[in-house]
């Protein structure tokens, strides 16, 4: 993770169209923006497809970042990649019904105890409703504080810290049962 | 991972809620975290990096064409508005710095005035013609003093012929 400075002159890299700041860009990030459409697709195709794209966008808007946290910038447009995913093909509920469908089969076979957690998180996240779900993830995965996403979702951060809270005790809830 | 980002949760919570349920949330909330760390994601492929990258440089390529085209299409279109813009103004410059000329036209077609069958054109006009030639045997006749001294009854006969003919003129 490089210190502000870097940061800041990898950024002014990437606004000069610098095709090595951007790699430096996709190198930083692509593991935690690929962790975030993870837990919420649930489905590698997908997150692959959606990780090639938010990079794609990275490039055309990176002129619309004037300040501010990059992450919260990334990962605003992270979440708008995956919104538009949805909206767009309307695969979400086909991609849910594939991928519980595949969790089912998947862990009725002998498999890894890593795996195996990992399937086991992923299902319980997927029995949370949408917006939850997208809550608990950006909150993991783009490191933004409380502030920064109360903003990125437009709600005072008190809903933001209590949605949260729900959300983590039901997830844990379901982990634990 | 640390999802918390050095926030102090339980000061933020404490906002909004008594202090000891703000310190459960707190610790509900770093709790539940540990989960995503005992469960990581899977991370992207190095296959799937590389592809990013190349797809990245052809975004960055696509772009710059996309903005050099912008310019050309910017500047193409500024240098049309100033053309138009000058020519139009060289135009009225010309218009308030020209004479007026006072430009006569035939009443006539040319068509008609350049018709050698007059008689075709207009019955009168034949007429009209063969009295003007009379007219001028009469003026050269008179010229020559061929009536010998009757000169007043000359003009007057001349007088009255022209008055004939400008009163047959007019009645067309």
């Amino acid at each position: 993770m490089p210190d502000s400075s870097d940061l800041t002159r990898i950024i002014n890299g990437c606004k000069n169209g610098n095709a090595e700041c951007f790699s430096q860009i996709v190198d930083v990030y692509a593991n935690r923006c690929y962790g975030y459409f993870y837990r919420l697709t649930g489905n590698k195709d997908v997150c692959d497809d959606l990780l090639s794209e938010l990079f794609v966008k990275v490039v055309a808007n990176i002129s619309s970042y004037r300040g501010g946290t990059f992450e919260s910038w990334l990962f605003r447009t992270a979440s708008n990649v995956f919104y538009d995913h949805l909206r767009n093909k309307q695969r979400y509920k086909e991609t849910l019904a594939v991928r519980k469908q595949w969790l089912e089969s998947e862990t009725a076979e002998n498999k890894s105890p890593d795996d195996e957690q990992i399937d086991k998180l992923q299902m319980q996240l997927n029995k949370l409703d949408e917006d939850t779900k997208e809550l608990i993830t950006l909150h993991y995965y783009s490191q933004l504080t409380f502030r920064e996403m109360s903003k990125m979702r437009s709600e005072p951060i008190g809903t933001t810290l209590s949605k949260l809270h729900r959300g983590l005790q039901k997830l844990r809830q379901m982990m634990e049962s | 991972m640390n999802s918390q980002n050095n926030e102090n949760l339980k000061d933020l919570f404490e906002r909004f809620v008594e202090s000891k349920e703000a310190q459960q949330a707190a610790q509900d909330i770093h709790e539940a975290e540990q989960l995503f760390n005992q469960y990581p994601a899977p991370e992207p492929a190095s296959s799937l990096i590389a592809d990013i990258k190349a797809e990245v440089k052809k975004a960055i390529v696509r772009k710059k064409m996309t903005s050099f085209r912008a310019m050309v299409y910017k500047t193409a279109a500024v240098a049309a508005i100033v053309i138009i813009s000058i020519t139009i103004g060289v135009k009225l410059l010309e218009k308030k710095t020209n004479i007026k000329k006072t430009v006569f036209s035939p009443i006539a077609s040319r068509a008609t005035t350049e018709n050698n069958d007059i008689a075709a054109d207009d019955e009168n006009l034949e007429i009209l013609v063969a009295e003007a030639d009379q007219i001028g045997d009469e003026i050269t006749a008179l010229q020559l003093n061929e009536n010998g001294d009757n000169e007043y009854e000359d003009v007057t006969e001349l007088e009255m012929n022209f008055t004939e003919i400008k009163s047959d003129f007019w009645k067309g």
